[in-house]
């Protein structure tokens, strides 16, 4: 999620008839969305709900993903009277992101027992488009090599290295040492490197 | 080994083959929306002044025009006031009335203008 705070979200303003795209700060666009502005909040959902869906996909797996991203908007709209600024508002979408991946880990945890809820299916990488037979493979080796790597690391990981977040913001949505952050970054790669050249894969 | 390169290669590597994300049922972004700020008191006040100001741009309008043909609508033929003729006026008198005014009006002006002497006169000369 790399919408800056300052920058402009365009809303369709339909409301008066006018209908046309008005552009607006994220400040005030949170600010229409509190006071009932049904436009304001749909333009943040769709601004920040891929990023929100490529997060958990990437942290959880593609179970429940609907279901987990509605949870996750469903905490921003209760949230959003509490947030004191706009600034932050990045961060403060991963926490919630974070948190719901880590409440939906402790159900499938739950589950394990009786189904293999985290080994990638197949059908779930039936691509829609038309990546070829070796992509579908390189992805489901990244896909199993996140598997391999501990929840901590895996999630410093996602949000650094899939996500492009700096390590401060990291940092700050896991509510860890910056210091921290930079070991399990070390660690995680380390792990990763290791388990794709058991198979086979060369950087 | 080159740990920045490494790193850097490794990135490129994970964003190059990250695990397809599915797509998101059709419905969602709705069911959200109904869910969040179509489930607030505000969106609620919202909708009734909208609801409130377009049932008012169309009732106002339509009591006015109804009002209008109500007050100035014509009137039942019974009502109208009519400027009687003299032969309407002459029907609707008292032919009673009429006839006694008229004697006496009659006789008053005979008995001041002439005598019996001189009608016997005046019958004379002729």
């Amino acid at each position: 999620m790399n919408l800056p705070e300052s920058s402009t979200v365009s809303t369709y303003d339909g409301g008066t008839g006018r209908g046309h795209v008005v552009e607006k700060t994220l400040s005030d666009t949170i600010q229409a969305a509190l006071k009932g502005d049904e436009e304001s909040f749909r333009a943040i959902f769709r601004s920040y709900a891929p990023k929100v869906r490529g997060t958990l996909r990437q942290m959880v797996g593609p179970q429940n993903l609907d279901d987990h991203v509605q949870d996750v908007f469903l905490r921003v709209w209760r949230g959003l009277p509490k947030l004191r600024e706009a600034q932050g508002f990045s961060s403060w979408i991963y926490r919630i992101t974070w948190n719901v991946a880590m409440d939906a880990r402790k159900n499938l945890a739950r589950e394990r027992e009786h189904r293999a809820t985290e080994e990638p299916h197949e059908s779930d990488l039936t691509c829609r488009n038309s990546a070829s037979e070796s992509s579908i493979a390189a992805r489901l080796v990244v896909e199993k090599a996140l598997l391999s790597l501990t929840p901590e690391h895996r999630d410093v990981l996602v949000l650094s290295d899939l996500e492009n977040l700096p390590q401060e913001q990291v940092a700050e949505i896991l509510s860890i040492p910056v210091g921290t952050v930079k070991s399990r970054l070390f660690n995680g790669r380390a792990n990763l490197r290791d388990f794709l050249k058991q198979k086979g894969v060369k950087l | 080994m080159n740990e920045p390169l490494d790193d850097e290669n490794l990135k490129r590597f994970l964003q190059t083959n990250r695990p397809e994300v599915p797509e998101a049922h059709p419905e969602l972004e709705e069911r959200i929306m109904d869910l969040t700020v179509r489930n607030s008191w505000a969106w609620r006040a919202k909708q009734f002044k909208r609801q409130f100001v377009t049932a008012t741009m169309i009732l106002v309008p339509l009591a006015a025009v109804l009002l209008f043909a109500v007050f100035t609508q014509p009137k039942h033929p019974m009502q109208v006031q009519v400027t009687p003729t003299v032969a309407t006026m002459a029907d609707n008198y008292d032919s009673d009335e009429v006839g006694e005014e008229f004697l006496e009006e009659s006789w008053s002006g005979m008995q001041t203008q002439t005598s019996v002497a001189q009608l016997d006169e005046e019958f004379d000369s002729l």
